[in-house]
């Protein structure tokens, strides 16, 4: 019924020309403010090849791996419980940058909440198969896939980082659904999750003038808009097809941190709607080639698995580059594979290595 | 088993349907993106073009400039200026009648700004006065909603508080040139205000501080919207100067309607006390960009107000010179305090005849009483007994022929003539009989007033060169801290205070004997010592010809004195310029300056100084009994 294949070469290749294209673009967005304050312009860029390879090595691992052994609770509750914990260490630390959703480790910092990202796709997935298939009824999923997602999102909410709880969030929804769950629980959850959300906005200054800046962008173009408006600026100039690898006139000094969340739009800008697409596109093969895996997954867990992946990867980038558009509030939501950042880098890595263990299977299926 | 593949069944519908769904997604977004960048490319691609970070300037506050008092001679005011931003402009036509109804300005020089500010960008406002008056501000303001395209911008301008009191020690600001520019190393650009000659250029680093800068974000209409980083300017530092206010004032009214110049100093460190060259100007003139007619005004005067007649224009030094080859003289024991010569009028040297300034004669004189009387023909013989190569040595040693090395710009170094200087400069041999001149200081010898005031000083303070200076101390206007200035000197010749009293003695009679050349300029409970001198016109600069202009024959006055005798602690030498003679053209100023300097009681204004016209008789004489010794 199940049988062995050979792992999806076109998902492997768009995961690795998405991580390539990223190293070239953040070598791009970087190098000038990179080398005139740390004096090294390619500061950024080894960093992110020292975490490319460690993802693959993550990857790999995790490729190699039986997905069966990912099932066990042990490895379930403690890849969760760790990644959590390191959560709420960091937020004992003190706050860099204003948050404290980071841990140093000597040279580099590392972000439990990206981790926990990976760590809960697979606690969704367990939970799902278990109640799907031994009790028969995904629905009663709800409450513990609810529970463990909302405390994970509680916690990085405090860090604070609004966009990663709102994507555990949308994580949750998405396997939920995708499991079966009627749309009235969304209706509910959704119920009791707006006062959480406008409490949330409402408390805080920043939030609040994000999201007045996302409603009325023109009223202070170069206040809280700034960066939106920038955004757009450096897309909407790139044209057809750019002003060339490097010739971006925005990331000097107009758009702030062009490496990180905003590289997108240095994308834009530098290659023009062809490579907006082109990268777009590759996003599109990803989902296609993931939900593919998970669609003809042997059991519950790898179909979960695989599509929890997925759906990471996938949710990320959407939101990313809507904010980019200007088309959602300003998040500190990168893009996975592409943005500077070693711990996303890591965990897209170990969600693509398990869409990839999971590709290696397939059953058969009997059209009914 | 069934149950599950149905439930297996159902979630792989609904990963077909998240298929079409992410596909739906990602379709919209490239057709958001297409929107943005196709669509809209154009508009997005302009933006981007407007959009710059422009570094601007923060000037940083010019410090003051003060007398040694802290009574200040230089400050910072605000200055108006008015503006037309067109983007608020309905109508130009009315705005401009508008304006030029409200301030009373010219209209057709208002309409010409416009239309030369027209060629600019049009957010990059017209300048249309300068200089506004408090009322005038007022008014703006009170309209200024009515007419939001006016607006008033407040800089710092420099003013100098005493109009042109001081002015060429203090110098003035200009725009930087590009000479300036280009070898500022980027500190200075087009349109920054820069020191120019006096201690504004002198210590200029001093003054000007370090500008800051702001990097802000310009809009794309070229607006300043926001700022992105600052760097906050460091004032400059406040300067003190040697310079006493009250001496200077003294002076300053003295040469209000004469042409010449006042040094007074420190004799013990090489402070400048006061410093006058008239004529003067107004540095408030280059402040206010100065106009054609000013400007031309200033450079057709043939008194060249601009000079600093004090360093940069060198005459000859006439009997003022005396007391230095006098002590020089006996120094070097070529004559004796009581050598005696017989002065008849008038003398023959190498076949020419040579006058006293006393027609009828000084009878039989020594040393002091030559130098008490200005005796001509004691020191013709002098002269004579020393010969040129020796006169060239002593005077070199009081600093003679070097610049001084005062911190204002453009020194000139004066002239003291030798045989290999006839031989190698001149081109033409030294002739004994210009000895002769020299003696009485004239001839090739020419000197500036600073460097009499220092070989004095040199004289009266055991023989060392003070350099003179007008930094007396800068402050850092922040904390407080002071830098004062260390007095330097050069090595000079080295005093016999035996020798040095006879010729003081000889000075003191001048000014306090009955029969001495500046007798009537004795001053008030403090004596005071000096020497005269009627210097004979040779022109202004280097040139050794006598000047053609008839009008600028009149002899030179000069008094070079010192207070008190027995200590001295101010030297003042005073160059009237065809003041006539020394005596009653120079004298009475150095007697006021030091009553000023040592307060006597008595009020500072000297007894009626004769007027330069009163003597202008008398002086025709000399001058033609002079010029004829000259071959």
């Amino acid at each position: 019924m199940a049988r062995k294949l050979a792992s999806d070469k076109v998902l492997f290749i768009a995961l690795v020309a998405l991580s390539l294209f990223g190293c070239v673009m953040i070598y791009s967005a970087s190098a000038v403010s990179a080398g005139e304050t740390s004096g090294n312009p390619y500061r950024y860029l080894i960093k992110q090849i020292a975490a490319l390879a460690l993802g693959g090595l993550a990857a790999f691992a995790v490729y190699r791996t039986d997905y069966r052994r990912f099932a066990k609770p042990w490895v379930v509750y403690g890849a969760y419980g760790l990644s959590l914990a390191l959560a709420v260490f960091a937020l004992f630390r003190p706050p860099i940058n204003g948050a404290r959703r980071w841990i140093p480790l000597g040279v580099t910092m590392l972000q439990p909440g990206e981790l926990l990202k990976v760590a809960l796709v697979l606690l969704l997935a367990h939970q799902l198969a278990r109640k799907s298939e031994k009790a028969g009824d995904p629905e009663r999923a709800l409450l513990p896939a609810a529970f463990f997602s909302c405390l994970a999102a509680a916690v990085v909410v405090v860090q604070p980082d609004l966009g990663t709880a709102a994507c555990y969030i949308v994580l949750c929804a998405v396997l939920l659904w995708l499991a079966g769950a009627r749309a009235r629980w969304f209706g509910f959850a959704l119920l009791g999750l707006l006062p959480v959300l406008a409490a949330l906005l409402l408390s805080a200054d920043y939030r609040r003038a994000r999201l007045l800046a996302f409603l009325h962008p023109e009223a202070d173009p170069l206040g809280r808009g700034f960066q939106a408006a920038q955004s757009l600026i450096a897309v909407g100039a790139g044209g057809w097809f750019g002003n060339g690898l490097g010739g971006s006139r925005q990331k000097l000094f107009f758009l702030p941190f062009p490496h990180t969340d905003f590289i997108f739009a240095i994308v834009g800008e530098e290659l023009g709607f062809v490579g907006a697409v082109a990268l777009v596109a590759c996003f599109g093969v990803v989902a296609w080639r993931g939900l593919r895996a998970a669609r003809r997954a042997p059991d519950a867990f790898a179909a979960f698995l695989a599509a929890g992946a997925t759906a990471m990867i996938v949710v990320q980038a959407a939101i990313n580059l809507s904010v980019v558009l200007a088309l959602m509030p300003t998040k500190g939501i990168p893009l996975p594979f592409v943005s500077y950042g070693g711990s996303s880098l890591i965990a897209s890595w170990i969600a693509g290595g398990l869409i990839l263990n999971v590709s290696q299977h397939e059953v058969v299926q009997r059209e009914p | 088993m069934l149950r599950i593949r149905e439930d297996r069944q159902a979630v792989a519908r609904r990963i077909e349907i998240a298929r079409v769904a992410v596909g739906a997604m990602l379709s919209l977004l490239a057709v958001a993106y297409w929107t943005v960048q196709i669509v809209r490319g154009d508009y997005y691609f302009s933006l981007s073009e407007n959009n710059r970070i422009r570094a601007v300037k923060i000037t940083a506050p010019r410090g003051y400039v003060l007398d040694r008092q802290g009574v200040p001679l230089v400050e910072n005011e605000p200055a108006y200026t008015l503006h037309l931003y067109r983007r608020e402009a309905k109508d130009l036509d009315a705005s401009v009648a508008f304006i030029v109804d409200l301030l009373g300005l010219n209209p057709e020089a208002v309409r010409s700004r416009v239309e030369r500010g027209r060629r600019d960008p049009e957010f990059v406002p017209i300048p249309i006065a300068e200089n506004l008056g408090i009322e005038e501000v007022a008014a703006v303001q009170a309209r200024a909603a009515e007419h939001p395209e006016f607006a008033i911008t407040v800089s710092q301008r420099r003013l100098y508080k005493h109009a042109g009191a001081a002015a060429h020690a203090l110098g003035y600001l200009s725009e930087a040139t590009p000479e300036q520019i280009k070898n500022s190393n980027n500190a200075y650009g087009v349109g920054d205000w820069i020191g120019q000659k006096g201690v504004e250029a002198a210590y200029e680093r001093l003054l000007a501080g370090v500008s800051g800068e702001r990097r802000v974000i310009v809009d794309s209409h070229g607006r300043e919207v926001a700022e992105e980083a600052r760097l906050e300017a460091t004032p400059g530092q406040n300067l003190f100067l040697t310079l006493d206010a009250k001496l200077q004032d003294v002076a300053e009214e003295y040469f209000k309607d004469k042409v010449g110049s006042v040094v007074a100093l420190d004799p013990r460190t090489g402070e400048i006390l006061a410093l006058v060259s008239s004529p003067s100007y107004d540095p408030n003139w280059f402040t206010r960009r100065v106009t054609a007619a000013e400007w031309n005004g200033l450079l057709e005067n043939p008194d060249r107000p601009l000079q600093n007649r004090a360093i940069q224009n060198m005459y000859s030094p006439g009997s003022v010179i005396k007391p230095f080859l006098a002590y020089g003289a006996l120094a070097r024991g070529l004559v004796d305090p009581e050598w005696r010569v017989f002065c008849p009028g008038h003398a023959t040297f190498y076949g020419r005849e040579f006058h006293c300034h006393k027609k009828g004669g000084h009878g039989s004189v020594n040393l002091r009483d030559a130098i008490k009387e200005s005796c001509d023909v004691y020191f013709y013989t002098l002269g004579q007994k020393l010969g040129v190569d020796r006169i060239h040595e002593i005077l070199t040693g009081f600093g003679f022929g070097t610049p001084t090395g005062v911190d204002l710009a453009f020194e000139k170094a004066g002239l003291v003539p030798s045989e290999e200087w006839a031989r190698t400069k001149r081109g033409a041999r030294w002739y004994p009989s210009e000895t002769i001149s020299v003696a009485i200081g004239q001839g090739p010898l020419l000197v500036t007033s600073m460097q009499i005031a220092r070989g004095l000083a040199a004289l009266l303070e055991g023989g060392r060169l003070p350099t003179p200076h007008l930094f007396y101390s800068s402050q850092d206007p922040r904390t407080g801290a002071q830098l004062r200035y260390k007095a330097e000197f050069v090595d000079g010749p080295g005093i016999a205070p035996e020798k040095l009293a006879i010729v003081k003695n000889g000075m003191w009679a001048v000014v306090n004997e009955p029969g001495g050349t500046a007798y009537g300029s004795r001053a008030q409970g403090i004596e005071m010592g000096g020497k005269t001198g009627t210097a004979q016109v040779v022109g202004h600069d280097t040139t050794i010809k006598a000047d053609a202009d008839k009008s600028r024959l009149d002899t030179h006055a000069w008094f070079a004195g010192f207070a008190p005798v027995s200590d001295p602690q101010i030297v003042v030498v005073v160059f009237v310029e065809n003041g006539g003679h020394g005596n009653l053209a120079a004298a009475p100023l150095a007697k006021a300056l030091v009553e000023a300097r040592f307060g006597t009681g008595a009020p500072a204004a000297a007894p009626p100084v004769p007027s330069v016209r009163a003597a202008a008789t008398d002086r025709q004489g000399v001058a033609r009994a002079t010029r004829r010794e000259t071959p």
